[in-house]
């Protein structure tokens, strides 16, 4: 007599098969900490380079949205959001980009075009690309440095 | 009485619980944090083609920052101001690049410095020199002219 029939109570299967998930959001937490911490956000614009040290740089924490980013590989090849560029495509680009500048304003044009240039890319390559950014009207360029302070190997 | 006091002691050591769990996230993050190495920039201005050079520019005297590959050793570059070579640099050379500097422009900082670079340098010897520049405290620096020969390691394969 004592079975009950019909729908169970939903008070009654919470109580009985509730979870304690505490732990496991801890567990959760410290996971998305670590990585946060120990990997770097990725960021499709910039590719996977060793960058020079430099220690009169300045970090380069500025947010620019539509900052072109000009990547450099060892061996010369030139990448902008992971894809490669020849001169004929970079001069194209440079120059939508002054153009889009120009529209913009001055407040976008004096934003500095960062070239992030691998350390042991030759000089002629980097060359290279400040010329095809000379013949786009664009002069004002930042290069992409390492905090020597961070290097374990010195 | 006794049973009040049993309430009290339980209520006050259950609440630590979740503190305790966020002091544990905060001492790991900011444990963690200086590991994490920040990029960072050093600005140029590209020189403009464009228009006759200024009055001021013509009266300033360069100072010609030469650097070409050392045909011994791959790890060095030869640095050579206005002609004279002032030594093999690595990686941590440009204190000693910087006071030459400082001293050949007579403590004049706004002297411009032209940086002229064999294409086939490594670019880590060409940002030292920028670096230097930005050491003496000299960021007026000027970039010579490329080689239209040159062609890139890729397409050299």
């Amino acid at each position: 007599m004592g079975a009950k029939k019909g729908r169970p109570d939903p008070s009654e299967a919470s109580e009985g098969g509730g979870f304690d998930m505490t732990s496991m959001i801890d567990v959760t937490f410290l996971l998305i900490i670590f990585f946060m911490c120990v990997t770097e956000m990725a960021d499709s614009s910039k590719s996977k380079l060793k960058l020079p040290a430099a220690v009169k740089a300045e970090i380069d924490d500025e947010v620019i949205p539509g900052r072109l980013v000009i990547n450099i590989l060892k061996d010369g090849v030139v990448e902008m959001n992971q894809a490669p560029y020849d001169d004929a495509s970079m001069r194209q680009t440079f120059k939508m980009h002054h153009d889009f500048g120009k529209a913009a304003g001055e407040a976008f044009t004096n934003k500095a075009v960062l070239i992030r240039a691998d350390q042991d890319v030759e000089y002629g390559a980097v060359q290279r690309v400040m010329t095809h950014l000379m013949d786009a009207q664009i002069w004002r360029i930042a290069f992409s440095t390492r905090d020597p302070s961070f290097d374990h190997d010195k | 009485m006794a049973k009040i006091k049993s309430q009290i002691n339980d209520e006050a050591t259950s609440q630590f619980t979740s503190m305790i769990d966020i002091v544990f996230l905060l001492l790991i993050f900011f444990i963690l944090q200086p590991f994490k190495a920040p990029e960072l920039k050093i600005a140029s201005d590209l020189p403009k083609d464009s228009g006759a050079p200024s009055v001021d520019t013509q009266i300033r005297q360069n100072i010609t920052l030469q650097i070409n590959p050392d045909p011994q050793s791959e790890k060095h570059a030869i640095f050579m101001v206005d002609g004279r070579i002032v030594g093999k640099s690595r990686f941590q050379g440009e204190a000693k690049l910087a006071g030459i500097l400082k001293s050949r422009s007579g403590g004049q900082t706004d002297t411009p410095v032209s940086i002229q670079a064999k294409p086939n340098v490594p670019f880590r010897y060409v940002l030292s020199a920028l670096d230097a520049c930005y050491q003496a405290g000299m960021p007026d620096v000027k970039w010579g002219a490329p080689d239209p020969s040159y062609r890139p390691l890729y397409m050299r394969k």
